[in-house]
């Protein structure tokens, strides 16, 4: 009947999806320097004793922004 | 005997998952039982296309690691009940990808289903080449342009030269399709057309997709454009689909719409 | 202490002035960057430095042992400057004979002719050290170098460059097509079957009759 209608729908349809989409890509991923802070711990820590492993989590909560590193020594 | 077919094209941006998208639904119309499988590691699209977006828990990365079972990561569709969906990773990179716990996952899912559908990552590099390692079938989508045909070119000869088939002196089975052809173009002599593409790339033809403005309103709504029983490319879908099952459908090359008075004076308005 | 022992290609040239040295590795770059170049001549820094920087290998000066056959006398040639090698005499053939009277300039150590009986897709490339014969297309984005002759059949889209005795080619759109350095204009290449070769000093484009011609 008014076509113009029904496009601005999907495209505000598209607009919601995204914004939950997006929200939820960013709230699971993981910090971009992630695997640069690796090695750079593990360069440090290779000064005193060698590493086997080496973890690191967000540990957020809702007030703060929080990682934990967990290392494996040799 | 299960089928897995990669929807590859080297140039990004032309299509690929919305064919392989609509193709899966095609294909899941045609009552095949059949899964898609977003291959764009860390790029996940495939699930808002499908419109399944809310729906994704766990990733074929979890699957292959061991941290997810196979029927954890599957997804359902909404709009057919023979169509899966896996998703890819969104925060891996393709570095992860691995060809021993692919060709492991690639087994079991061959055990499930029919039909089992990859959308490739655009590009020549790992990410691509792991997805067409165990591939029986490709089809490479090209728009009707140079940088595509020729980018579709490079991705074809590694396709020849790189995968496990190929490596066993086997062929692997490659079908064009032509997405986004405007035939108006074309008959002023502005766009290639479809026999021009396949003297260059000389692969068989399995379809033309007209291009069809309705189709960023279906992704928009998370609706693939088979489902829109009005829309050109839809039914051009529905058509390639059928093809893929073994159904013979002739090609139908989109033709110029003749216009009706309504049509003339829509055109003087816009 | 480990030690091996293998065969190298050398390729001997004589450098006069580093511009025109430099214009002419340039030209017949893939030809010769896998070979060591054996130079003579006065060094100079401008030239050291060009080497250095395309990853090509030399040794100055150096007297190295000759092989006792297999030495080719090559004809590459720069753009713009000749350099043939006035020791050997140069038949010329007749202007209607269809059969060369030239045989063996290249002596006997060049490789068979290599047959690309398939289409050649971007980003594919062939290189061959002697002559070469392509049945089907050659896309964009493809390329075929051959230090003998190339004959290309099929549509060429790609490119071609060849330091042999000719290019046999059909009409090219897009394509770069390379003679023994210099390139051809596709505008000359008119008919439906082009050769490319040398007529004494001068590189010429001319149509290969492709119907039976009988003799008087």
């Amino acid at each position: 009947m008014f076509p113009w209608f029904k496009k601005k729908k999907s495209a505000r349809i598209a607009k919601d999806r995204l914004q939950i989409a997006i929200m939820s890509d960013r709230a699971s991923s993981d910090f971009p320097f992630m695997e640069e802070l690796k090695r750079d711990i593990i360069e440090v820590i290779k000064k005193y004793k060698g590493v086997s492993n080496i973890e690191i989590k967000k540990a957020s909560d809702k007030d703060t922004e929080a990682i934990s590193i967990e290392v494996e020594l040799e | 005997m299960s089928k897995v077919i990669a929807v590859i094209s080297g140039k990004g941006g032309v299509g690929k998952t919305t064919t392989t998208a609509n193709l899966g639904l095609g294909i899941a119309m045609q009552m095949k039982q059949c899964v898609v499988v977003d291959f764009d590691i860390g790029q996940r699209n495939l699930d808002m296309i499908l419109g399944l977006e809310n729906r994704v828990v766990y990733d074929m990365v979890q699957v292959m690691d061991g941290e997810a079972t196979l029927e954890q990561a599957l997804i359902r569709s909404k709009a057919n009940r023979n169509l899966y969906f896996l998703p890819a990773s969104q925060t891996k990179d393709k570095s992860v990808l691995d060809s021993e716990k692919i060709s492991n996952l690639l087994q079991e899912l061959r055990k499930k289903f029919e039909y089992v559908i990859l959308d490739a990552p655009a590009g020549i590099e790992s990410g691509f080449e792991h997805t067409i390692e165990f591939a029986d079938a490709a089809i490479i989508v090209v728009n009707p342009e140079v940088s595509s045909i020729r980018d579709s070119d490079r991705a074809i000869g590694i396709l020849d030269s790189k995968s496990q088939k190929a490596k066993d002196g086997h062929e692997v089975e490659k079908m064009l399709i032509i997405n986004r052809i405007d035939p108006e173009m074309v008959e002023r002599g502005e766009m290639l057309e479809a026999d021009d593409i396949l003297e260059i790339l000389g692969i068989e033809l399995l379809g033309v997709v007209p291009e069809d403005r309705g189709v960023i309103d279906a992704s928009n709504q998370g609706q693939p454009i088979i489902l829109n029983e009005k829309s050109d490319a839809g039914k051009a879908y529905k058509r390639i689909a059928k093809r893929i099952c073994g159904i013979k459908v002739a090609v139908e090359h989109p033709k110029v719409r003749k216009k009706g008075l309504v049509g003339k004076l829509k055109g003087i308005f816009s | 202490m480990k030690c091996r022992q293998y065969n190298v290609k050398v390729f001997e040239v004589g450098v006069e002035d580093p511009e025109s040295f430099i214009e002419f590795i340039e030209a017949n770059y893939i030809l010769i960057r896998n070979h060591l170049l054996s130079i003579k001549g006065e060094k100079s820094e401008k030239v050291i430095s060009y080497l250095e920087d395309k990853g090509l290998r030399y040794v100055w000066n150096m007297e190295l042992p000759l092989p006792k056959r297999g030495v080719e006398e090559l004809c590459l040639v720069s753009p713009g400057v000749e350099a043939r090698d006035e020791s050997r005499e140069r038949m010329e053939p007749e202007p209607e004979s269809v059969e060369e009277g030239d045989e063996e300039e290249y002596g006997e150590s060049l490789e068979a002719l290599k047959i690309v009986g398939r289409a050649l897709r971007s980003g594919q490339y062939v290189e061959h050290n002697g002559d070469v014969l392509s049945t089907d297309r050659i896309n964009s984005g493809a390329k075929i170098a051959a230090l003998g002759s190339v004959v290309a059949l099929g549509k060429v889209e790609g490119d071609i460059s060849s330091a042999g005795e000719c290019i046999i080619i059909t009409p090219v759109k897009r394509g770069n097509i390379l003679f023994h350095g210099t390139k051809i204009e596709n505008e000359k290449l008119i008919y439906p079957l082009n050769i490319i070769r040398y007529r004494g000093d001068k590189i010429t484009v001319e149509a290969i009759d492709t119907k039976q011609s009988k003799r008087k």
